[in-house]
């Protein structure tokens, strides 16, 4: 085995869970007819209980476009798109940066 | 949380696989190989995305198969540290908590990383159970059995595979060896450490 790129892209919850629905994970109540194995399925049953269930593609584009101004990491979107926080207090533990100029913008971006 | 890793690996075709397309038997194999296990240094792999490329088909003298060298990608389970993520209770202990995702049970919380300042009572519920509560401004916040917890990434480790598990050369007493023996836990292949000690972590109850 051979690793010819450790990473090779970064994938949301949601893209995940698309995949997996692209494979008939959603339609199988019996788990067994779709292509999607076992553990797949554990995988599939994680994400249905998160945020990225009640997602789309269009919410999360949205999203990226309204927080360039913010000139965030890709890796903290990717959270706060992962787990989607309904307030300050949630956000905190995402953002680490404690500038008080930066405290000022969270609310903003809690509303986005 | 999941990132997408390129491999090259090179893999024998069963016999019995060649009658089903190509693509279908090497992804088949693929998720034999792959799936539900860890690479070190890469993480849980989740699911085979997709095969970029399937090179060879030689037939080595004395083999009945086919051999093949494939490009694909994985899906992988690998959080990075700093990242935060929503997991269930699985054990609460004196030592701390164990997480889980479902699909993923090794995530520890330790004491020096559990939510200050603290206090801990038996949870009659569980044998040797411990429930720890967190204090504050004068209120008790349990960590319950229920709750969703959201904890941030502290490291993720990849241990060595031991050579012998539980067995001591010294260890001449076989109760006691019997003894040691239960206590240690299976050999995970990927830890991660997780951290409550800041706002916004710990059960999502609190935060409502």
């Amino acid at each position: 085995m051979k690793i010819l790129q450790s990473n090779a892209g970064v994938l949301t919850n949601y893209e995940v869970l698309a995949l997996f629905r692209s494979r008939g994970a959603g339609k199988d109540p019996t788990c067994v007819i779709a292509a999607v194995a076992p553990s797949e399925f554990k995988v599939y049953d994680y994400l249905e209980q998160t945020v990225a269930s009640h997602q789309t593609i269009e919410i999360i584009h949205k999203f990226v476009e309204d927080c360039e101004k913010y000139d965030l990491a890709k890796g903290v979107m990717l959270n706060i798109v992962n787990i989607r926080p309904s307030s300050a207090v949630e956000i905190d533990p995402v953002i680490f940066v404690k500038l008080l100029l930066f405290c000022c913008y969270l609310n903003t971006i809690v509303d986005s | 949380m999941f990132v997408m890793s390129e491999i090259e690996h090179t893999l024998r075709l069963p016999p019995h696989l060649l009658n089903l397309p190509l693509n279908v038997a090497i992804k088949g194999e693929l998720e034999s190989l792959f799936l539900d296990k860890v690479i070190d240094k890469l993480g849980l792999c989740v699911s085979v995305y997709d095969i970029l490329s399937i090179d060879g088909g030689f037939i080595f003298p004395g083999d009945g198969a086919s051999t093949y060298t494939a490009r694909f990608r994985l899906v992988m389970f690998r959080p990075y540290v700093g990242e935060v993520i929503s997991a269930r209770l699985k054990e609460s202990t004196k030592n701390g908590l164990r997480l889980s995702l479902g699909f993923f049970g090794d995530i520890y919380v330790l004491v020096p990383l559990m939510p200050n300042p603290y206090h801990t009572e038996p949870d009659p519920e569980h044998k040797n159970g411990i429930k720890w509560v967190w204090e504050y401004m004068g209120e008790n916040y349990p960590i319950d059995w229920t709750d969703e917890i959201r904890f941030r990434v502290h490291s993720v480790s990849y241990p060595p595979i031991p050579i012998e598990q539980g067995i001591d050369s010294e260890q001449n007493d076989s109760e006691e060896k019997d003894l040691r023996q239960k206590d240690l836990k299976p050999f995970a292949p990927m830890v991660i450490t997780g951290s409550l000690d800041a706002d916004g972590l710990g059960p999502t109850a609190w935060w409502v």
